[in-house]
């Protein structure tokens, strides 16, 4: 049953793959639809998430190496990174900086509990680290990985749009800013806008999550 | 043949990076993630030439392609938070959608909305 699973997952990714270079709708981000349909497959057969987490943990264990694969586009824009390193490592420290800041205050005002203050905080990280950074911070690590997921899409749902209401044209700015807020899934966004957009959105995942993974044990005490 | 080599031998350098920073993290106590690690390392690794990018090109091309796929079986997750989300939901929305805008502003403003000269 896991690879039946595994099987439909693939399906579903391929044909939201094909649909989304067809629309022009916020609607059209990969994750959301497949999962969307996902979801809606597994209630309409009446199944919790426990038949298909057998096929979430086979898929999952190649997450940690294409974690690590990012560093390939990280080496191969270094000289346009470099050119830009100051402007760009300020604009994705400060990004990251406000984003926390902004989804912890309003939620504690908002009266959310603890565990998805937690959550919160980790949010713009990519889920395998927000899920061991929730972890070390002794928070509700599915839960963390889970709202990670949920700003990944939102921020790659939102993003180009709110981009394009700023007027912001740049390759390079979008690549880091859709990186710098939803991490894996805002790059997945960026790299189909524009090869630029790509690397500079990998770089931007990647130094933002070193930087969030260094500082918020020390950062979160303050905020909660 | 050669492309079946590459692919092994790409997919071995990653999952042992991502093995190996793993490792590092939890024998030094680091406060940081281990793949992160394992990044930096391919990173440094690239920089000194001691992996060539066609060792990896083909699987970590692959991998980072398709690296919205890894994240579906993950937000299919999110159904078992269906209490959470009728509880908190609302909140939580707007609570990542506004963190979200403002955090985009600010790397835009930052970064430059037209790039400097470029």
């Amino acid at each position: 049953m896991t690879l039946v699973w595994i099987a439909i997952t693939i399906g579903v990714y391929l044909i939201s793959r094909k649909l989304s270079f067809r629309w022009a709708s916020p609607f059209k981000n990969v994750v959301f639809l497949s999962t969307a349909i996902l979801i809606v497959t597994l209630l309409l057969f009446g199944q919790s998430y426990d038949v298909y987490e057998p096929a979430k943990d086979i898929i999952t264990i190649l997450l940690g190496p294409a974690t690590v694969a990012l560093g390939l586009p990280l080496y191969r824009n270094l000289p346009t990174l470099l050119a830009r390193a100051r402007r760009a490592l300020s604009a994705i420290v400060f990004g990251t900086l406000s984003t926390i800041a902004i989804a912890v205050l309003f939620g504690g005002v908002l009266k959310l509990t603890d565990h998805v203050l937690i959550a919160l905080s980790v949010k713009s990280v990519t889920s395998p680290i927000a899920l061991e950074l929730a972890r070390q911070l002794q928070g509700d690590a599915a839960l963390a990985a889970s709202v990670a997921v949920a700003c990944g899409i939102l921020g790659a749902m939102l993003g180009p749009f709110l981009l394009n209401m700023f007027g912001v044209t740049d390759p390079f700015t979008r690549g880091l800013a859709l990186g710098t807020i939803s991490h894996g899934i805002g790059t997945a966004q960026a790299a189909t806008e524009h090869p630029l957009s790509g690397a500079t959105g990998g770089a931007a995942m990647g130094l933002s999550a070193i930087f969030t993974s260094f500082l918020l044990p020390y950062l979160l005490p303050f905020l909660i | 043949m050669q492309l079946l080599s590459k692919w092994s031998i790409g997919l071995s350098l990653l999952f042992g990076l991502s093995a190996l920073g793993n490792w590092i993290v939890a024998t030094l106590a680091w406060n940081v993630p281990g793949n992160v690690i394992g990044m930096v390392l391919l990173l440094v690794l690239l920089l000194t030439n001691v992996i060539r990018v066609e060792w990896i090109e083909d699987s970590a091309g692959f991998l980072t392609k398709h690296l919205a796929f890894f994240f579906i079986p993950i937000a299919v997750g999110l159904m078992s938070y269906g209490g959470l989300l009728k509880a908190e939901g609302i909140p939580l929305f707007i609570a990542l959608v506004t963190s979200l805008a403002v955090g985009l502003t600010v790397t835009a403003l930052i970064a430059g909305k037209r790039g400097d000269a470029s």
